[in-house]
């Protein structure tokens, strides 16, 4: 064990594939990995004369990643159709060739920068290599990935992996926070994950929201509509600044907007998008309190009317035999995810609450303190009106940091799951050995 | 359209303005105009695309020294899609022609669309003028393949690592520094520091992240061991 652990402290290899950001490198670069945006440009419709210019083996791949992405960007006229974010909500098609080839290109990407290094070292035997996945992450995805490290170990000879093994995201933010037993809410920008933890993640008690921060997106972008900016709802980039700048996150959301409609001074906001643009919401700056409250409980009333002029839409949907919840509230979901795992530990899992992902992130203005609230505080107060009893022992927190939580939980589990635990396709655990 | 029929339609109307053909290729022509050499590269396509027009100026460009004006030769429909600035930077010029009016209005078959900015050849020496051009080709097509073997990217790559390294040995220096003032200012002495031990040995020690976390023992019983 001691040689293992001495083994794993240099040769531990994390991957994190997020929808924004692909996070990756060894157990050495200690609490920062390297990270690049989880995005490849396809190399088609180039003029034959840049063509010259590429070289043999990028032109041969036909995908680029990381920084090599504005060399060609500039060159390729239809750059909206050749530039591809694979990972949307985490999943990838199993038909999606193109997203599989950018997911390879970008693991490739990452071992080029470390693999020289590290074959010069005499003890280097291959990296033990995690790769994390969203929790809703269909089974063959697994597989694919695990296929897709092996053509990658091949093209440096067998000798750049030893084994592979797969995690999933919530469950490594667990091991990151130090969380035994616990509940992990990942909220993305396409849908909001639940995973119970104890001990591992339980997969029975997963609950799936089909809503997060594209929701956000969409209310605010009726919003902007509402408050005459028709032309500027359209640029997803304005609305994106508009939501993370205006949005609040109300303490009881009638409340609030009783509260902004009698002053709307007080709840009034100028948005500067560049030196020209400004958006500002006076009269409709109750509607700020919309932005965050969808995350929270798309059910409240003040949602249906948009919903039912289809300016709004919030339905479950079915992946696989996952079934993502569009309307269910936060406080029902957690309730939902903790009835499904064993009667002794709800009680635990259910008191340590840890919050991730971006959808997450809400702040309170000085001065709006009596009416609007940050995500721990909400989901606190959701979750005490509907089970007092555990208001009191109740523990919430937000990842402490939010960007590296899953790389880091991913490196502690490769360095401490012993490497005789061998891959096992009923609890999607231990090493997949590639020799 | 013929590329034939395009360079008769154009040797004609050379003709008549007094220039002399001196060679015929496949999809060129060389004139001799008093004592200008004039080259004409014949394009067929009528709606050409940004980089059809990109890869039929870089043909033309190859020899551009040894003509005193270089032209490429349109169909007329192709007109709207003529960059001016581009081939004028290049000082190449373009001629239209119409295949349709040549017996009809022959001197109308073809017309200037943007003068060739001439260059000035040296008289005679030119046979050691291409040697030297052909010298110099060789020793950049030399110096190319050495750049090729240092693979600069990977210096490059190389030199953006060690300068993250750097800045990350800074950071855990400076993290160091603040630890061992805090650690002097507890009291604490380097005897009591020496007993915290880290599990891999002489390794290296464990990062922060790994220390403390309770879920190291409850991965490790997984392997069947007590830890």
């Amino acid at each position: 064990m001691i040689d293992e652990s001495k083994y794993k402290l240099n040769y531990v290899y994390a991957e994190d594939f997020g929808t924004g950001y692909f996070k990756y490198g060894p157990i050495t670069l200690r609490d920062k990995p390297y990270m690049i945006q989880s995005r490849g440009l396809f190399l088609r419709d180039l003029p034959e004369s840049i063509k010259l210019l590429v070289p043999k083996e990028v032109l041969e791949r036909g995908v680029v990643v990381g920084d090599e992405i504005p060399k060609y960007l500039s060159s390729v006229r239809d750059a909206i159709r050749n530039l591809r974010y694979p990972l949307k909500d985490g999943i990838i098609r199993k038909e999606d060739e193109d997203s599989w080839r950018i997911v390879k290109e970008l693991a490739r990407y990452g071992f080029s920068q470390f693999y020289p290094e590290f074959a010069r070292r005499p003890d280097f035997k291959g990296f033990f290599l995690v790769v994390a996945l969203s929790a809703l992450a269909p089974d063959y995805m697994r597989d694919r990935m695990i296929e897709i490290h092996r053509e990658l170990d091949n093209e440096f000879d067998g000798k750049l992996l030893q084994a592979v093994t797969i995690i999933d995201q919530p469950f490594a933010v667990a091991i990151a926070e130090k969380a035994v037993t616990c509940t992990v809410i990942e909220a993305g920008h396409g849908n909001i994950q639940l995973v119970p933890i104890s001990y591992g993640p339980i997969r029975e008690g997963i609950v799936a929201l089909n809503r997060g921060g594209a929701e956000a997106n969409a209310i605010t972008r009726e919003i902007l509509k509402d408050s005459g900016y028709g032309d500027l709802a359209k640029d997803e980039y304005v609305v994106e600044i508009v939501k993370r700048n205006a949005g609040l996150v109300p303490r009881n959301l009638d409340e609030a907007v009783k509260k902004a409609r009698e002053n709307p001074d007080k709840f009034s906001i100028k948005v500067k998008i560049n030196p020209l643009v400004e958006v500002e919401l006076r009269d409709t700056a109750w509607m700020r309190f919309l932005i965050g409250e969808i995350i929270f409980n798309p059910k409240h009333e003040v949602f249906t009317s948009y919903i039912q002029q289809g300016r709004l839409v919030i339905e479950d949907v079915t992946v696989g035999d996952m079934v993502f919840y569009g309307e269910m509230d936060m406080a029902e979901a957690l309730i939902t995810s903790i009835r499904k795992v064993p009667v002794e530990i709800q009680d635990k899992i259910m008191s340590t609450i840890i919050l991730s992902g971006g959808a997450f992130s809400w702040s309170v203005p000085p001065g709006l303190e009596d009416v609007a609230v940050n995500s721990v505080d909400k989901i606190k107060i959701m979750v005490s009106e509907r089970l007092p009893d555990l208001a009191t022992r109740l523990s919430i927190s937000m990842v402490k940091d939010p960007q590296f939580s899953v790389w880091k939980g991913a490196i502690i589990y490769g360095y401490a799951l012993p490497s005789n635990v061998k891959w096992n396709e009923r609890t999607k655990e231990g090493w997949y050995y590639l020799h | 359209m013929s590329i034939e029929i395009a360079k008769k339609v154009l040797e004609e109307w050379f003709a008549r303005r007094g220039l002399r053909l001196e060679y015929e290729g496949e999809r060129e022509l060389v004139l001799i105009e008093g004592n200008n050499k004039v080259y004409v590269r014949i394009s067929s396509e009528e709606f050409p695309t940004e980089s059809y027009i990109i890869d039929e100026l870089s043909a033309a460009m190859k020899n551009r020294l040894k003509y005193n004006k270089a032209y490429i030769a349109f169909p007329r429909n192709a007109r709207g899609l003529i960059n001016g600035k581009l081939f004028k930077s290049h000082w190449v010029g373009v001629y239209l022609y119409d295949v349709s009016s040549a017996l009809s209005d022959p001197d109308r078959a073809v017309e200037e669309l943007i003068p060739s900015i001439p260059i000035q050849l040296p008289q005679g020496g030119n046979e050691e003028i291409e040697k030297r051009l052909s010298e110099i080709e060789k020793t950049i097509a030399e110096l190319r393949s050495a750049v090729d073997g240092l693979n600069i990217k990977t210096l490059m790559r190389d030199v953006a690592e060690l300068r993250e390294k750097l800045l990350r040995m800074e950071s855990t220096i400076n993290d160091l520094i603040n630890r061992v003032s805090r650690l002097e200012r507890v009291g604490i002495t380097a005897a009591n520091t020496a007993q915290v031990s880290t599990e891999g040995g002489g390794g290296g020690e464990l990062p922060d992240f790994l220390s403390d976390n309770p879920w190291i023992e409850v991965l490790r019983r997984r392997g069947g061991g007590g830890g």
